[in-house]
């Protein structure tokens, strides 16, 4: 039965070479070939993160390279979604067709829930992470921290470690973040291709993050 | 400078916050606020119904008073406001400098959310707003230092589009 330990032993440190090569500092940047129309997935969270979210992709180019738009939101945020809505319909204008869509994923923990029940909760929001990188198959994802940024980041890297498609991640950590990280932002750090920060006092602390003044 | 008519709007977002919202409903603040040439207070006072309706008897005839406790949006509330109160969420706060609204964030130690304060005390040293505790807040709005503060950059939309499309390689 000792063979099983070792290639157990074995799989981990695969896997841990594997996930240490795929990390954003070993790459070279310039690698990335892909043209645009890029498919993009934007992570949503209630009130102020999607405020923000909305007002950081008010100025990109939606017509010709950043489309179609996946938005992911929590299933029982309703006002995201109207949101969304709204903001689609102002910022395509006359356009008639389509070009986003929107995926609804369970939270990973309600407020107030149980941690009894969280493990069924997070597997349930994982399962539907799963649908999102591999269903829609996004060539890049922009979040801001609400908490289902970490499944939608932890899937999309299940493909990069094997290596079939490198999924860009960017985050941009709140305008409400002076001094310190999120949650979310400490644990998404070494993980993200691109990290913003809107405080310059940030870049003391982390190092690699980027700061270009107010996103907002 | 004709000072008739001028509106106050009072928000604690999305929770309560009793203590605001009884200070600012009190007869020594409808006072001043009288006496600073305000004829109207909008309150949005979230989960603070009851301390709201406790001081509804409060009323001095210069002053009309509206309460309602959440909407869709506070954009309107906010334009047309000359004066806006706000809790210190980082929403209410973006939202109110980019109307180029004299701002007075009053921090519910209650809630005491670090990151917060910080933002606010932050704000405060670049003269966007006046950062003001409970206990002070009488002394501060007497003192009229949000009449001079300083206005906060517009934003810039193209920003965070070139930095994307720097890293996305895209060529224009």
């Amino acid at each position: 039965m000792f063979w099983i330990f070792w290639i157990l032993i074995i799989i981990i440190l695969i896997f841990l070479i594997r996930l240490y090569q795929v990390l954003p500092r070993c790459r070279n940047k310039s690698s990335n070939q892909s043209k645009p129309p890029f498919k993009t997935c934007i992570v949503l969270g209630s009130g102020g993160h999607t405020m923000e979210m909305l007002q950081l992709v008010e100025g990109l180019d939606f017509q010709k390279i950043y489309r179609p738009r996946i938005y992911v939101i929590a299933n029982n945020d309703h006002l995201s979604l109207k949101k969304v809505e709204e903001f689609e319909n102002r910022k395509s204008g006359d356009n008639i067709i389509k070009h986003h869509k929107v995926r609804l994923i369970p939270r990973s923990r309600q407020v107030g829930q149980s941690w009894l029940t969280t493990p069924f909760s997070v597997f349930k929001a994982l399962i539907s992470c799963l649908n999102l990188i591999f269903g829609d198959s996004p060539d890049l994802i922009i979040c801001n921290g609400p908490g289902s940024c970490i499944p939608v980041c932890v899937i999309s890297y299940i493909p990069r470690i094997i290596g079939i498609k490198w999924i860009k991640l960017i985050y941009i950590e709140s305008f409400a973040r002076v001094k310190t990280l999120s949650l979310t932002g400490k644990l998404l750090y070494r993980f993200v291709d691109k990290f913003l920060v809107q405080w310059s006092y940030l870049l003391e602390k982390y190092p690699n993050a980027e700061y270009k003044g107010i996103l907002v | 400078m004709s000072e008739s008519g001028k509106i106050i709007f009072v928000t604690v977002g999305s929770t309560g916050f009793d203590q605001i919202i009884s200070l600012v409903t009190s007869i020594p603040y409808l006072q001043l606020l009288n006496s600073q040439g305000f004829t109207k207070l909008v309150v949005q006072y979230g989960k603070s119904q009851n301390a709201f309706i406790k001081t509804r008897h409060n009323q001095i005839n210069e002053i009309e008073i509206i309460g309602f406790d959440y909407k869709p949006s506070l954009y309107e509330d906010m334009k047309n406001a000359d004066l806006i109160i706000s809790h210190a969420g980082s929403g209410s706060i973006l939202e109110s400098l980019r109307l180029h609204k004299p701002l007075i964030v009053v921090v519910n130690e209650n809630l005491m959310d670090n990151h917060q304060v910080e933002l606010a005390i932050e704000l405060q040293s670049k003269g966007y707003l006046v950062y003001s505790s409970i206990s002070n807040f009488l002394e501060v709005l007497k003192s009229c230092t949000y009449e001079n503060l300083n206005t906060f950059p517009e934003p810039d939309r193209s920003l965070f589009a070139n930095i994307l499309n720097e890293e996305m390689n895209v060529n224009f």
